[in-house]
């Protein structure tokens, strides 16, 4: 999602080119992946997520290859996805916009991490946090789709009212 | 405050409300999700998982293209609507009376929606107890009504009555404080076991229906025939089903069959399965008969229009058991086997975990049961009645749960060793192992005659990941798993002198070691095999173990039976699906 952000933000004023303006991309709430292994922490921003099975209960995220994230999970096995609420939109629009291979973007946004047990970075600070390890790998055109497991998982109350971001909170009306 | 989800929707992780449609032969189908995603730009590639329980799998995968119709905000009576229907109600685009288009390729797509588009499948997988289709938009609708208009989110969204007051109470901490008191007089469970809670026991259990056939009525009458001692197993849990079914009672003993009669609540009972055929109020027969007779009275009753139960072994001769298969589907009737162990929440259990990735790749299993079985006796210790010994009367239950977990053996080699029990005329022990395509390999290990410490598990599997035991006398699963290096037990170790660590090393731990507890009060599902067959018959479902699969069951036991002559392994016919 990072590079198709970044297309939006450049060339907003041309519907032609933008995935999201042209109804190429489909509305969908907006998570943070995070992902961690060997003393490497990334967190990216996805809108590519949904659950899959409620028994075991597994989710799929598809992250695009050039991504630091899909390396990490690849090496790891495990990441956290964090799901994102209306009042999160700078959060979201930081995360997917810069390159984690960058800069430390768990820092550059100030986000408290906690670990799970498993030695996910799970995010207190958005609606739900869960660890999930991958347990199926679908290779497509240009994202791989992982399913993960959720192992460990949390909501936060403070928000427990409030409705989840949408990509169309970030950028108006995908069917406009 | 942070506090753990309880089940999968506490996650979050559904995202907005469509309409999922697919029409093939002339059967439209329409089912609600909320779990679209997309999963690739170019080619646009967008994904969902149906449950595949319901008849849109079969004709998304008939047609090979699926339609999505968003949902604007205000389109919660059309989820509402849906949402009441049966699952297998023939008509439910009609029903739902929303105004729809057929694109080229035949697929409806909603007029009064936000957005509609039409998917080639590209690819489908089951996933967990979900089938996950993926499929390349090929055609987007925006219908000119609805452009710009707000998505509708799962659940609705924001509104409804009492948004506000659950708002304030959020922000001044009441939600935190009820939370709190919450857990403290319940401990969340995982989010696992909470979602389980929500789940029909009859859906976790069943495999996905596969096939059709003539439906009897909704309170159909049942005949047990045959009133032994494992009839009476099956008698009490017809009775279990109270009025969803009509109990009637069948033995060449007529004074056995009025005993069955009067204990399990019957309306009436035969002497013999011929008498209750005659009966028009006989919709259906489980038959708990000598192995021998199980294939003639199989036959009589399909013959005769009536669903059957048969105990296994479906018949004692894979010749008889395909003429069996054959007669019931020519007949479309309801043919199942008694492989109550497919259906018991520890089986199905293990095998999520298992399909789940959570032992990693199993290499090795070790099944079956020693000692812990009724001697047999009467006409179990005849080989000409019972067919065999103990792999046929308890093996093959084993056989049809590796299968359940791992698929089809390929090869299968087994032994017998000198009988210790001189009145019984088939084997009182075998050894049979079983090389599974891409899988384990499997020992099974039974005996009459020997003894094994009580509640040793019945199975075992060893995966890369983890191991885990399964006792059917116990209501849970334990599942072991190496500790990883940087454990604590693993840091002391390295830290203390070796003679030390000798003498430390009961009280450091090597493994993880967790029960899982299955909640349930039928381990071997028994109940659920009747309560299955019900569903089979009044056509809500297809069997969970039909024919088919006991015959497949039968072919491994006599390879198993054909090795043991040979003296050397025997390979098994792949199956043609």
């Amino acid at each position: 999602m990072c590079y198709v952000l970044a297309m939006i933000t450049r060339r907003r004023g041309d519907p032609g080119v933008s995935p999201y303006l042209t109804g190429a991309i489909l509305d969908n709430g907006v998570a943070l992946v995070t992902s961690a292994h060997r003393h490497r922490a990334n967190v990216m921003t996805v809108s590519f997520f949904a659950e899959s099975s409620h028994l075991p209960v597994l989710v799929r995220v598809a992250i695009s290859p050039s991504c630091l994230t899909h390396q990490l999970v690849s090496d790891s096995g495990w990441f956290g996805l964090s799901v994102l609420g209306r009042g999160q939109e700078s959060l979201a629009l930081f995360c997917g916009m810069r390159s984690g291979r960058e800069e430390s973007k768990f820092e550059a946004a100030g986000l408290r991490i906690q670990s799970s047990p498993e030695g996910v970075p799970l995010l207190p600070d958005c609606l739900t946090t869960s660890a999930c390890r991958v347990v199926e790998r679908v290779e497509l055109a240009d994202h791989t789709l992982f399913v993960g497991e959720i192992t460990t998982s949390f909501r936060q109350l403070r928000y427990s009212c409030r409705e989840g971001l949408l990509v169309s909170d970030l950028i108006g009306p995908m069917t406009g | 405050m942070l506090v753990p989800n309880r089940n999968v929707w506490e996650a979050r992780i559904q995202n907005l409300d469509a309409l999922l449609t697919a029409s093939s032969n002339g059967q439209t189908e329409v089912y609600y999700l909320a779990t679209v995603c997309q999963v690739g730009i170019d080619p646009p590639l967008v994904s969902v998982s149906p449950n595949p329980e319901y008849p849109i799998c079969r004709t998304i995968e008939a047609s090979g293209r699926f339609g999505l119709s968003f949902l604007a905000h205000d389109q919660g009576g059309v989820v509402d609507r849906l949402l009441g229907f049966d699952g297998s109600e023939p008509d439910k685009l009609a029903l739902l009376g929303l105004e729809y288009d057929r694109t080229e390729g035949g697929t409806p797509l909603f007029r009064d929606c936000l957005m509609a588009l039409e998917c080639r499948v590209e690819r489908a997988w089951d996933s967990g107890d979900h089938r996950t289709f993926i499929g390349e938009a090929i055609e987007r609708r925006v219908p000119e009504a609805r452009r710009g208009a707000t998505p509708r989110r799962f659940g609705g969204g924001r509104g409804g009555r009492g948004h506000w007051a659950r708002a304030l109470a959020c922000r001044i901490g009441l939600i935190d404080l009820a939370t709190a008191v919450q857990h403290w007089r319940r401990p969340p469970q995982s989010i696992e076991e909470g979602t389980r809670e929500y789940i029909p026991a009859e859906s976790q259990a069943s495999a996905p229906s596969s096939g059709r056939f003539r439906a009897g009525p909704e309170i159909p009458g049942v005949c047990l025939v045959g009133c032994g001692w494992w009839g009476g197993v099956h008698a009490l849990e017809l009775k279990r089903q109270g009025p969803r079914i009509r109990r009637y009672f069948a033995s060449r003993n007529r004074e056995r069959a009025a005993e069955f009669a009067l204990r399990f609540d019957g309306e009436d009972h035969f002497d013999g399965l011929e008498a209750a055929l005659r009966d028009s109020r006989v919709d259906a027969v489980v038959l708990a008969l000598p192995h021998h007779l199980h294939a003639e009275a199989c036959i009589s009753a399909l013959d005769a229009g009536r669903h059957v139960l048969v105990e296994k072994p479906l018949a004692l001769t894979v010749d008889e058991g395909e003429a069996v298969v054959r007669r019931a589907e020519d007949a479309g009737l309801c043919l199942a086997v008694a492989e109550q162990y497919r259906l018991s929440p520890l089986v199905i259990r293990a095998r999520e975990l298992v399909q789940g990735g959570r032992l990693g790749r199993v290499t090795l299993v070790q099944a079956g049961a020693v000692g812990s079985y009724r001697p047999p006796q009467s006409w179990k210790q005849a080989v000409e009645t019972m067919g065999g010994g103990v792999l046929l009367d308890v093996g093959i239950h084993y056989i049809d749960v590796l299968r359940f977990l791992f698929g089809e053996p390929e090869r299968v080699w087994a032994a017998v060793p000198p009988r210790a029990d001189s009145a019984l005329e088939g084997e009182d022990a075998a050894v049979a192992v079983l090389a599974f395509v891409d899988g384990p390999v499997a020992q099974l290990q039974l005996s009459w005659s020997g003894h094994r410490r009580p509640g040793a598990p019945n199975l075992e599997l060893i995966g890369e990941r983890g191991a885990l035991e399964l006792c059917f006398g116990r209501r849970e699963l334990i599942l072991s798993t190496p500790i990883t290096s940087g454990h604590w037990s693993n840091r002391v170790r390295a830290r203390l002198p070796w003679r030390v660590e000798q003498r430390l090393s009961r009280w450091l731990p090597r493994a993880h070691r967790r029960r899982i507890r299955v909640p349930g009060a039928d381990p071997i599902g028994s109940g659920a095999l009747i309560e299955d067959f019900r569903l089979a018959i009044i056509g809500r479902k297809a069997p969970s173990v039909p024919g088919r699969e006991g015959l497949r069951d039968l072919r491994v036991l006599t390879a198993a039976y054909e090795s043991i002559a040979r003296g050397q392994a025997v390979r098994i016919e792949p199956v043609q699906r």
